[in-house]
């Protein structure tokens, strides 16, 4: 379980596009204590500011990119949150890259890279040293 | 003058009023079969009439909530600019004597009232395109234009009523703004009456049938 | 104002004909509509995150950004040079991500969006794309992935992946072109290219749950930059190299990485 405040990044084609806003959240709410909506989520949730091909428009497009982000940062900022939850590759990309220009201090991670190390794992699947 | 401006123009303003927005309705709707078949796939009643209702009643949408002075002036315009011309007693005798049908009227004074607001309505409208900086930038003098043609039937109305200058004249130019109104409609983004319940129809089934999500 | 990001060559040619084309092809029943109907009201421009970031700017204001795109377009019947086309560009692909959020707060249910990105098919067949994208486009084109990346070195990604974990969770396998799975997982083409690490995550997850999977040897990205930049045919072609590998594995689902 992480016990630090969490938030949930709802990518525009997961929630609004997507119809699974409420099924996120109840993910979410099972990896955490400390779950902290943005204002602003789900359905109504605002693009991380990277979509539609932003990011890998490249260089060129970073500045305005970073410009525009500005309110995603906010709605992070806003809830406290230390580690953000985003299940989507670009809106993750868009805000770790949000952190280093806002200094949020926090860290994006996906479903996948928390759910391994909270899991349970059958039996059959430990290897014999390491039974803990 | 009075007799063909109340005769036979009549009929030409709601002949070109219903017929244009038949054939403009029926038009969008065939061609969208051709191009838009996408469209047909995820059509649903359900998310059509909700995403309907929820734009027709006062502060039902999120959008609505957040622009309280916008959905206050809407609301009233729409309302006075519907109720006033349909429930008018003068226009119903008018049509009792013309072919022997009419509505419910309503009191005039109550007319009288909901012209006025119907009036300081448009002008909340109106000043908002000019002071709010993101309303501004998508005005076009045509904006300005379908306002002027959508109050003048109810400020010669008013006029005539009151017997202001010459109530003759008056009346004559009250029914001429009045099927200027009706004309316009279907050729200009007045059009909205109709398409209005075509284009939520297709964004609530859109987001709705689709996806589950709603648009209010 | 941002500096121009989309073509800096010195070409000035443009192709009316095709402009025109596009438009007559796109004028159905919805955007016609739409363009018409738009009461200049204003609602939407508070729901655009770039309106907000921009100290609401009207310029970045959703039914703005689309009359001066598309509707311009249609109102010139594609008649534009190419540097107007230039201006119109850096507004579809720069100014608006698509997200469809405003068409949740436009008392018609005006769709923004899908008028923006057919402002970026008519930008697209002039060539006005990013250059970002039209490298992508081209990868996709040669070897079905934004990467660039050979099956071989997919394959051995995967391969060297389930190996490492395997030491994690015993018996765990990355099958690839396994027949009959009930899901065929496809990934962003960055995860094996940069973060092989959330093939072996998600990998992890399928194994533990006792998940009967594969991925695909060929049709495995499942992003698609040629439909952000306004390329048709490459998008066509992306979603159905993808839909054709489930096809070929006789998988029941598709399913598409975080
Ligand atoms: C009967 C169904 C109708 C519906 C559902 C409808 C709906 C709307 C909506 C949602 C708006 C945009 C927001 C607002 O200003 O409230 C609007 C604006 C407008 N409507 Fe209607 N309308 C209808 C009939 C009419 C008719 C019959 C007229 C005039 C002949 C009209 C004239 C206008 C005008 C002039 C505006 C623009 C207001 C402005 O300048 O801000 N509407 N309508
Ligand atoms: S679709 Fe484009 S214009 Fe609409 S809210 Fe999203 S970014 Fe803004
Ligand atoms: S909210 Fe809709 S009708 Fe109003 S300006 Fe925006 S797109 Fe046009």
């Amino acid at each position: 379980m992480l016990t630090e405040p969490v938030t949930y990044q709802d990518p525009c084609n997961i929630s609004r596009n997507g119809g699974l806003a409420k099924q996120g959240r109840e993910l979410v709410k099972a990896l955490c204590t400390d779950f902290r909506d943005m204002r602003d989520n789900g359905d109504y949730n605002h693009c991380c500011g990277g979509g539609g091909g932003y990011i890998p428009m490249g260089p060129p497009f970073k500045r305005r990119r970073m410009e525009s982000g500005r309110v995603k940062a906010e709605q992070i900022r806003e809830t406290g949150a230390k580690t953000v939850i985003v299940p989507c590759h670009n809106c993750i990309d868009q805000i770790r890259d949000l952190n280093k220009e806002y200094d949020l201090g926090i860290k994006a991670v996906h479903f996948k890279t928390i759910i391994p190390h909270m899991m349970i794992i059958p039996d059959d699947m430990k290897h014999e040293e390491e039974s803990e | 003058m009075y007799e063909f401006v109340s005769g036979p123009l009549v009929w030409v303003a709601f002949i070109v009023f219903i017929g244009g927005m038949i054939i403009k309705t029926v038009g969008l709707i065939s061609l969208s079969k051709k191009k838009d078949k996408v469209v047909y796939n995820h059509l649903n009643l359900d998310w059509s009439m909700r995403s309907i209702f929820r734009w027709l009643v006062p502060f039902g949408s999120r959008g609505m909530r957040e622009n309280p002075v916008l959905t206050i002036a809407g609301f009233v315009f729409h309302i006075c600019l519907l109720a006033v011309p349909l429930f008018l007693l003068g226009h119903n005798i008018l049509w009792d004597e013309a072919w022997g049908i009419s509505l419910w009227s309503m009191p005039d004074r109550i007319a009288d009232w909901m012209t006025l607001f119907l009036i300081a309505a448009a002008i909340v409208l109106i000043i908002r395109r000019i002071v709010l900086p993101e309303v501004k930038i998508v005005t076009t003098s045509t904006d300005y234009i379908l306002l002027a043609i959508a109050c003048a039937p109810f400020i010669t109305g008013y006029m005539a009523y009151h017997q202001w200058m010459d109530a003759k004249t008056i009346t004559i130019i009250h029914i001429l703004c009045g099927e200027l109104m009706l004309i316009s409609i279907p050729f200009t983004k007045l059009s909205h009456m109709i398409l209005f319940f075509l284009s939520r129809a297709h964004i609530g089934s859109e987001f709705g049938e689709r996806r589950g999500t709603v648009t209010w | 104002m941002a500096e121009a990001a989309v073509d800096t060559t010195e070409d000035q040619t443009v192709d009316t004909k095709v402009i025109k084309e596009r438009l007559d092809l796109l004028k159905g029943g919805r955007f016609k509509m739409w363009l018409e109907i738009c009461a200049h009201c204003g609602l939407c421009a508070d729901s655009c995150f770039f309106y907000l970031a921009h100290d609401k700017d009207p310029k970045y204001m959703p039914s703005h950004k689309v009359m001066k795109t598309l509707g311009e377009l249609y109102d010139k019947k594609g008649e534009v040079d190419r540097a107007t086309l230039k201006e119109m560009a850096e507004v579809v692909y720069g100014d608006c991500t698509a997200c469809r959020r405003c068409s949740m707060f436009c008392p018609f249910g005006i769709d923004i969006a899908t008028m923006i990105a057919a402002g970026r098919g008519i930008c697209c067949s002039q060539d006005l794309h990013p250059d970002g994208l039209k490298a992508a486009i081209q990868n996709y084109k040669d070897t079905g992935n934004q990467m660039a990346m050979s099956s071989e070195d997919f394959v051995e990604t995967c391969e060297w992946m389930a190996e490492e974990t395997e030491e994690e969770l015993k018996g765990l396998e990355i099958p690839i072109d396994k027949q009959g799975a009930r899901i065929m997982y496809t990934v962003n083409a960055r995860e094996p290219k940069f973060y092989p690490q959330d093939i072996a995550e998600a990998a992890m997850i399928f194994h533990a749950a006792r998940e009967n999977w594969t991925m695909p040897s060929n049709g495995w990205d499942d992003t698609n930059l040629a439909m952000f930049a306004g390329d048709g045919k490459t998008m066509t072609a992306q979603v159905k190299l993808v839909y054709d590998a489930a096809e070929r594995l006789g998988a029941e689902n598709i399913g598409i990485t975080e």
